[in-house]
């Protein structure tokens, strides 16, 4: 008799272990389930409430962005310059000064040809 | 394009002109020779026999018969002559002689190299040329009257005015759309589709340019004092003589180059320019020659232009 009342109580011990194994583990998935959707939703607000500041760190980046648009525009700018060097440089009569001056040693004289030169006379 | 070449006045000569010249049966060609020899057998002091060498043989005083031809030329430059308050001065032909430089100027001993200085002497006793009345021209006849004791001398001032007339021909009677008349590197040009290049020659490396620039419409004309230089008496001088002073300019300024309506008359303001300091050039030619555009070199190499160059000009380069 107490033999098998120590079965029983093995049985019904293993079964209480299961069952609480078995919540122990469904409330940790569901509290795993919970933080995970937490955590979702700890991404969505940090997204909706990190839209300013991502947005903000878009802006930075397209600041970034426009700061190496500034490069562009200062490669621009190199590009400009270069093109007055080659395309010539009538904008410096353009200002106010009624007369523009060139440095010796600020201009490079050329053995290039034009098509027409004028002559010492 | 056609296009020829050939020598006139000492100097080559090439013009370009459009195909859409109109010429009937006359040859462009033949006539663009004929202006310039024509006004070289006029206008040349070295020739004893031309219209020019006469009249410097006659007295002073008596009316003299000109060709059309000679009395316009000779208006222009006395026109230029009042316009610059004398500096330019066509009765500087015996003070020219007188330095030596009574030929050709490749018959001379030239004076090539460094920059050499010219002295100048200066006398407190100069008087300023402003005779007004040193030349007298009757239009009504033809005829010139020179009060003055002087040979005069148009030698710049003829080629550029040969340049101007033949541009004349081409545009306005034979109707070249587009053209060029190079006239030993005083010019002008037309064209208003595409621009011509040229190129302002180093003031002392012939083969260098230190400016291009893209032209569309101008006449241009360059003056420097280092190039036509000879030695006469053991001294160097060179050919631009102040009309006031009768003596060699004495400048910052080596070379000048003129851009303007008429090649004559940058002619005559490049001369002017290198009688003056860099520093007084912006302002005279604003009052003497508005809108004339010049680039200048100093004698230190710095280069000096002036607005009005934009006018001119569709682009430049240096």
């Amino acid at each position: 008799m107490a033999r098998q009342t120590t079965k029983w109580i093995v049985g019904l011990s293993s079964i209480a272990l299961f069952t609480g194994l078995l919540y122990v583990e469904g409330v940790t998935r569901d509290q795993a389930q919970y933080d995970s959707m937490g955590s979702i939703n700890k991404q969505t607000m940090n997204v909706g409430n990190g839209v300013d500041p991502s947005n903000n760190e878009v802006q930075q980046d397209t600041n970034q962005k426009d700061s190496s648009n500034g490069e562009q525009q200062d490669t621009n700018q190199k590009d400009s310059s270069i093109g007055d060097q080659q395309s010539g440089k009538i904008s410096g009569l353009n200002g106010d000064q009624s007369e523009l001056s060139i440095p010796s040693g600020s201009y490079s004289p050329t053995t290039r040809r034009s098509h027409l030169r004028t002559r010492r006379s | 394009m056609k296009q020829i070449n050939f020598r006139a006045m000492n100097t080559e000569i090439m013009v370009q002109v459009s195909d859409d010249i109109s010429h009937d049966d006359v040859h462009w060609e033949d006539l663009v020779r004929a202006q310039f020899y024509q006004v070289e057998s006029m206008a040349s002091r070295f020739i004893p026999e031309s219209e020019l060498s006469r009249w410097n043989a006659s007295p002073v005083g008596i009316q003299f018969p000109v060709s059309k031809g000679m009395f316009q030329l000779l208006a222009e430059a006395w026109e230029l002559a009042i316009a610059t308050n004398f500096k330019f001065n066509p009765f500087i032909g015996s003070k020219l002689q007188e330095l030596g430089y009574d030929r050709s100027f490749e018959l001379l001993e030239s004076v090539t190299g460094e920059f050499e200085c010219i002295p100048v002497e200066t006398d407190a006793a100069d008087s300023v040329f402003s005779d007004f009345d040193a030349l007298i021209l009757n239009l009504n006849d033809h005829t010139v009257v020179k009060n003055y004791d002087a040979k005069v001398d148009l030698g710049g001032i003829g080629k550029g005015w040969a340049v101007d007339r033949t541009y004349h021909l081409l545009k306005d009677q034979m109707h070249a759309s587009s053209g060029a008349i190079d006239a030993g590197g005083d010019m002008m040009l037309w064209n208003e589709q595409t621009p011509w290049e040229v190129g302002i020659q180093h003031p002392t490396e012939e083969d260098q340019e230190i400016i291009q620039l893209w032209v569309k419409r101008a006449g241009i004309a360059t003056s420097n004092v280092l190039y036509r230089r000879w030695r006469h008496h053991e001294r160097v001088q060179h050919h631009i003589l102040d009309g006031q002073t009768f003596k060699p300019a004495a400048s910052d300024i080596v070379q000048a180059t003129v851009l303007g309506p008429t090649v004559a008359s940058a002619e005559v303001a490049s001369k002017v320019i290198c009688m003056l300091t860099a520093d007084e050039v912006n302002g005279w030619m604003a009052s003497h020659f508005p809108g004339y555009g010049y680039v200048l070199v100093t004698r230190n190499g710095e280069i000096k232009l002036n607005r009005e160059v934009r006018d001119f000009v569709e682009e430049l380069l240096w």
